[in-house]
């Protein structure tokens, strides 16, 4: 996949993952897992990025004497879901029209 | 590949990487690897499951540069700017001057103005302090260090420059105490006058020249010593696997002291008391100076003096266990021992009269 698509996609996953409760980096590897591959080194500069633009709030949690950092999706975050919703409707789109060129 | 080799390496690699940067990635590696560990995978297993750490490198660094150009290039490296310093001290009233690195080296020279300067080179992650209280002026290193834990060790983790440097220059007609310490630099340079001389290094080499101090001591764990032109009181050099090598070297009494190393000197003068000790390296002095009291051992090494005539009484001895006694040549007269020892090795002994 083009890595500029599929950096888009990644992130909105990520994001998505985060929908059903606060997470930490590896479980959200496991939560994606059955969808999409995904590394640590891949995950980390995607939460690192979406805590820039303000999608994710980020904070720890003492767990078994050390500290996890948590993830939790803000309002920015779901916004940026929809957004990518709304994109790719027109991307389908896209889609359906190249599609019809190959019949 | 278990959690501290990895974190070691990561540590290494991100070194060029801004400090609170490394640290956020060190410590978001870390946890990985603790949460797999939980989650019932072995140390190693944990480690691999995160993929290669030049992919997490290049993530990081491809990302860190992308943030201060403000745009989305992979793949780029963060250059650390540098900047050249020189801290200007006004020598009145100043009568230590303490120097101390951890990694680097330090060179001594003269001044050109009659002022104390220490010209280093800083960045971001490395920057020097340089204070003067109650007489003394101390320069001291200050690296930006990320500290994590592992394993429940923790691991100071320097991120300025690997080579860094001091170059001290003090004024002619000075002499203040000199305190130079470094982890593992060299010390090198010019002295001139000095009330006192302290120069250590662990697994640097120290190599001075045109030293008049009071009493001067230099130590270095592993690395060689070399001394040119030395004017003092009393004299402690020691190295414990370096060579040591003197020359043109005056001391009322003098001591010189390695483990695995040679000692030579030429031209020694000590007119008082000169001992020479190592374990399994060769020694070879020549000395340009009656010599009251000279004792030279070593265990394994040989030993080879030319000694210098003496009008009053004088004791030398020279042992070596299984190394070979080449020595020492003198007058002859009473009142003078000289005992040449070896317990397995040869002894070859010269008398000019």
């Amino acid at each position: 996949m083009d890595s500029q698509l599929r950096r888009g996609v990644l992130d909105v996953c990520v994001l998505r993952s985060l929908c059903d409760g606060d997470s930490y980096g590896y479980q959200i590897i496991k939560d994606i897992s059955p969808y999409l591959t995904l590394s640590e080194s891949t995950l980390y500069p995607i939460l690192k990025r979406l805590e820039a633009m303000g999608c994710l709030r980020v904070y720890s949690v003492e767990h078994s004497g050390r500290l996890r950092k948590y993830y939790g999706i803000t309002e920015t975050g779901r916004e940026r879901i929809k957004e990518f919703l709304t994109e790719w409707e027109e991307i389908m789109r896209a889609y359906a029209y190249i599609k019809e060129a190959e019949r | 590949m278990n959690k501290k080799e990895f974190i070691d390496e990561l540590c290494k690699r991100l070194r060029k990487t801004p400090a609170d940067e490394a640290e956020r990635t060190v410590n978001y590696y870390s946890e990985a690897i603790d949460d797999r560990i939980e989650d019932g995978m072995t140390e190693e297993e944990a480690v691999a499951a995160l993929g290669s750490i030049d992919d997490i490198v290049r993530e990081v660094i491809g990302q860190s540069a992308a943030d201060e150009k403000g745009e989305t290039a992979d793949n780029r490296e963060t250059e650390i700017k540098r900047v050249r310093k020189n801290y200007v001290v006004d020598p009145a009233g100043v009568n230590t001057v303490n120097v101390t690195e951890t990694n680097g080296s330090v060179e001594l020279a003269k001044s050109p103005d009659g002022r104390i300067h220490f010209r280093v080179t800083e960045d971001k992650n490395l920057s020097y302090s340089v204070r003067k209280e109650k007489g003394v002026v101390i320069i001291r290193k200050e690296t930006r260090r990320i500290g994590f834990a592992a394993l429940g060790i923790s691991f100071p983790i320097d991120l300025g420059m690997t080579e860094s440097r001091i170059k001290v220059e003090l004024p002619d007609n000075f002499a203040p105490f000199i305190d130079v310490k470094t982890g593992s630099g060299d010390i090198s340079g010019t002295v001139g006058a000095a009330q006192g001389l302290f120069a250590g290094t662990g697994s640097g080499d120290i190599s001075l020249k045109g030293v008049a101090s009071g009493k001067t001591t230099l130590t270095s764990a592993s690395g060689d010593v070399e001394v040119l032109d030395l004017t003092t009181n009393e004299a402690e050099i020691s190295t414990v696997s370096g060579d040591l090598s003197m020359k043109r070297c005056a001391a009322e009494s003098m001591k010189l002291k390695t483990v695995s190393g040679g000692i030579s000197g030429k031209e020694i003068y000590a007119d008082k008391k000169l001992i020479v000790n190592t374990v399994s390296g060769d020694i070879d002095i020549n000395m340009e100076s009656p010599l009251e009291l000279g004792s030279f051992e070593s265990t394994s090494g040989d030993i080879s003096l030319s000694l210098y005539g003496c009008e009053s009484d004088y004791s030398v001895s020279a042992k070596s266990i299984t190394g070979k006694v080449g020595a020492p040549n003198g007058n002859e007269s009473a009142g003078r021992a000289i005992r040449v020892r070896t317990a397995s090795g040869d002894i070859d002994v010269f008398c000019e009269v």
